[in-house]
């Protein structure tokens, strides 16, 4: 994730460098605003009757078809990992709904295989934590201008 | 959990819980994990099931799909969702506060893409799994609310990561290939 060496990191990620980290990024950056998000309801100290658990599941690698259209040597490098080490859609989807059924003590953690599990070291690292919270505070102004008001439903 | 690759040999258990009554949405779910994500929820006896997809006609695909395997009708539904369209978003977001309870809504919808182009005037891998992903988060919170004080329920919501976001490039002398969900 280059782009935090820039300014602003949404007007780095414009930028068409590292387009091969891209997906990985989008992915850190989900992970770095669910427990970002989730602190800000938590300190929101909403009423117990109207809580919401927020969460983020790792499903692994899988059977799916989200790189369908890779081909060449990573099409070839992929089909023999996955044939190797990826779980079925099916069992992919159970993990899924493992999120999506989990209790409040989930809220703002990263779950692998139906358990809460710890984020990659970078994250839980202090320059991760800072990216973390630029993140955060740029997304936040992105969602306001495309929705005015929308942070105050928090 | 020991480390990836080794996670992947963990055994993942099937789902036990029973989720009657309850009302679900998966978005991106006429193909893959979403769409077997919103077969199990109907199996674990969800009242109601929306799949949120970009193109209605596959998602009445995957929702045929998923009555004929279940042996379940009148559950699954299929409303239009183009994560690519911050007003898609929004008009789906209005939708869901008209409906009479929501206790889980899984954001599955994702791309990966190497090709760099444009939607919403940025790059729309981010687009898609970062900013419309939490536009839609941020405009349910009050739906999910008013479910949870009606129901005296929790209601979750679900973003779906990956082990892959801790392949980032963390320094340029960092080779890595991006290969997994």
């Amino acid at each position: 994730m280059v782009e935090r060496k820039g300014e602003k990191i949404f007007e780095e990620l414009k930028k068409k460098d590292y387009m091969t980290d891209r997906y990985n990024t989008s992915k850190l950056l989900e992970v770095f605003v669910v427990r970002e998000l989730a602190e800000a309801m938590t300190k929101k100290h909403h009423d117990d009757s109207e809580k919401v658990t927020l969460n983020t599941v790792n499903p692994g690698f899988c059977h799916s078809e989200l790189l369908r259209d890779r081909n060449g040597l990573q099409g070839l490098f992929l089909a023999a990992l996955k044939y190797t080490l990826a779980r079925t859609t099916e069992v992919g989807g159970r993990i899924l709904v493992a999120g999506g059924v989990a209790g409040p003590e989930s809220h703002g953690h990263y779950m692998t295989i139906c358990a809460t599990s710890q984020p990659s070291s970078f994250v839980t690292s202090e320059e991760g934590n800072k990216t973390q919270k630029r993140v955060y505070t740029e997304l936040c102004a992105i969602l306001e201008q495309i929705e005015p008001g929308i942070l105050k439903n928090i | 959990m020991p480390p990836f690759p080794l996670s992947q040999f963990v055994s993942v258990p099937m789902p036990t819980a029973r989720v009657t009554g309850q009302v679900a949405i998966v978005t991106g779910s006429n193909v893959g994990l979403g769409l077997e994500a919103a077969r199990h929820l109907v199996n674990m006896d969800a009242a109601k099931v929306i799949l949120a997809v970009r193109t209605i006609e596959k998602g009445e695909a995957a929702r045929t799909d998923i009555e004929t395997t279940t042996n379940k009708t009148g559950i699954v539904e299929v409303w239009k969702l183009d994560m690519s369209d911050y007003k898609s978003v929004k008009d789906f977001a209005k939708k869901c506060a008209t409906l009479p309870r929501l206790d889980i809504v899984i954001e599955n919808a994702g791309i990966a893409t190497e090709e760099y182009e444009e939607c919403q005037g940025t790059e729309r891998t981010v687009v898609v799994n970062v900013i419309a992903t939490f536009l839609l988060a941020l405009l349910l919170l009050p739906t999910l609310r008013k479910s949870a004080k009606q129901t005296s329920t929790t209601p979750r919501l679900t973003i779906v990561s990956s082990e892959v976001h801790a392949w980032v490039i963390t320094s340029l002398l960092d080779v890595k290939v991006s290969l997994m969900r």
